[in-house]
């Protein structure tokens, strides 16, 4: 390739692994940048994951700041025995926890910032070419699975949200909820069934 | 097996954990059994309902969010306990400068637009869809380049030591959907994200089907990695 010309790195240089563990030494050798890129990689998935169990975006949003800053003061203790993904995932499902017992303390109302949700909700719903009726049905039904979640256990909504909105497998949960793979499977079995119950039921579709 | 028995095997079932004898005895029962796969059709849609829930972006950037916390405990005293001794992240006689190289970084990271929402694919949880792409990993199949993508006039000018970090989503019909500059020189992230937008892939595939997936790779003037397979 001639001097000067710009060149892009082959994908399998740059794995979600290897990239992972690069930007990890990065941000242990002090590098602020790279944890800028850490926190952007993964801000999303942090957020949406708190938002899902606590459903209030204002509530998410501090929760997520917590998570990064925690991140930031313990990644120096985190000895890769999983995933970076993983640890943070931890991390949120604590945080949320210690949140949610804080709520109860005060006998917060369940369903705050339901209202906040919906109409955030609405924006990113409206897709292209999706007509008004298809916007609100979208909105309706994201409202109706956020509120069948918020009445499920805090228990079962973090299994449930980590297996079937952030995919992760059994494995990758127990290590992030610290419990063992089998109470994994048998708690997602549980939860599934409670949320179908709530949100599916033959007598609610029709 | 009573019906109590089958519907206690579901959630192993949706997942592919049963075992061939039983997965193949479930599927039998569900076609002579109205009760229990009306049941079965309930759970499979409460969970596509909950994988169809779009993705959401906070309503202020969290990055500039912890910046500014960092910032606030750099200049307070009594909050440096928290970090580690003996291994910090940033030490405080470099915080101005790391904060500064911070605000740089997350620039281009809020100047790029975010994903857009695709609704998962109906039968399926959306996982691979546009919406949730896979990372590369042992099992997912990467995509693979056929048309790439012309980078000089985007990046004219930019200096020859610079790189830049970028997050790429190959959609399941070799298109790209999404580009963030995710680190690098911020005056080049939107020419750069825009040219990218232009490559064409083979899609990456899992378990033999197209897969969108997320590629994460640096881009240099002079650096050209050959595949480590």
């Amino acid at each position: 390739m001639a001097a000067g010309e710009f060149a892009i790195a082959t994908v399998e240089t740059l794995g979600a692994a290897s990239a992972e563990r690069s930007l990890l030494e990065q941000c242990r050798g002090g590098d602020a940048a790279a944890f800028a890129r850490l926190v952007a990689l993964h801000e999303t998935m942090v957020f949406n994951l708190a938002l899902r169990m606590l459903g209030n975006p204002d509530e998410a949003r501090d929760v997520s700041q917590d998570v990064f800053l925690q991140v930031y003061r313990t990644l120096g203790r985190f000895e890769e025995r999983s995933s970076l993904r993983t640890w943070i995932y931890r991390i949120v499902v604590n945080l949320c926890r210690n949140r949610r017992r804080l709520w109860m303390r005060r006998r917060r109302d369940r369903s705050v910032g339901l209202e906040d949700l919906s109409a955030r909700d609405e924006s990113r719903l409206a897709q292209g070419g999706d007509s008004p009726y298809d916007t609100v049905r979208r909105r309706e039904q994201a409202e109706r699975v956020q509120r069948a979640l918020l009445a499920l256990s805090f228990d079962h909504r973090a299994v449930l949200v980590l297996r079937e909105v952030e995919g992760l497998t059994c494995e990758e949960i127990a290590h992030s909820l610290g419990i063992a793979e089998g109470t994994v499977k048998s708690r997602l079995a549980r939860a599934r069934d409670a949320l179908r119950a709530r949100l599916c039921a033959p007598e609610a579709t029709r | 097996m009573s019906c109590r028995d089958v519907r206690a095997m579901f959630s192993e079932y949706l997942d592919g954990e049963l075992a061939p004898a039983h997965a193949r005895f479930l599927a039998r029962h569900l076609e002579s059994c109205a009760a229990c796969r009306a049941e079965f059709d309930a759970l499979r849609c409460a969970l596509e309902m909950m994988a169809a829930l779009p993705r959401e972006s906070s309503p202020d950037p969290i990055a500039t969010r912890v910046r500014e916390r960092l910032e606030l405990e750099a200049r307070k005293p009594a909050v440096r306990h928290l970090l580690r001794p003996g291994r910090p992240l940033l030490r405080p006689r470099f915080a101005p400068v790391a904060v500064a190289a911070f605000c740089l970084m997350a620039l281009p990271i809020l100047m790029v637009p975010v994903r857009p929402t695709v609704p998962a694919p109906a039968g399926a949880l959306g996982f691979g869809s546009e919406s949730r792409p896979l990372s590369l990993s042992s099992d997912v199949l990467a995509p693979r380049l056929t048309q790439s993508a012309s980078l000089d006039d985007a990046l004219a000018g930019a200096p020859a030591d610079r790189s830049w970090f970028v997050e790429t989503v190959v959609t399941r019909d070799g298109r790209v959907s999404a580009v963030r500059v995710l680190g690098g020189d911020a005056a080049y992230a939107a020419p750069l994200a825009d040219a990218l937008r232009q490559e064409r892939f083979e899609p990456g595939r899992f378990q033999g089907r197209p897969v969108a997936v997320s590629l994460y790779r640096l881009i240099s003037r002079t650096e050209v990695r050959a595949p480590s397979t």
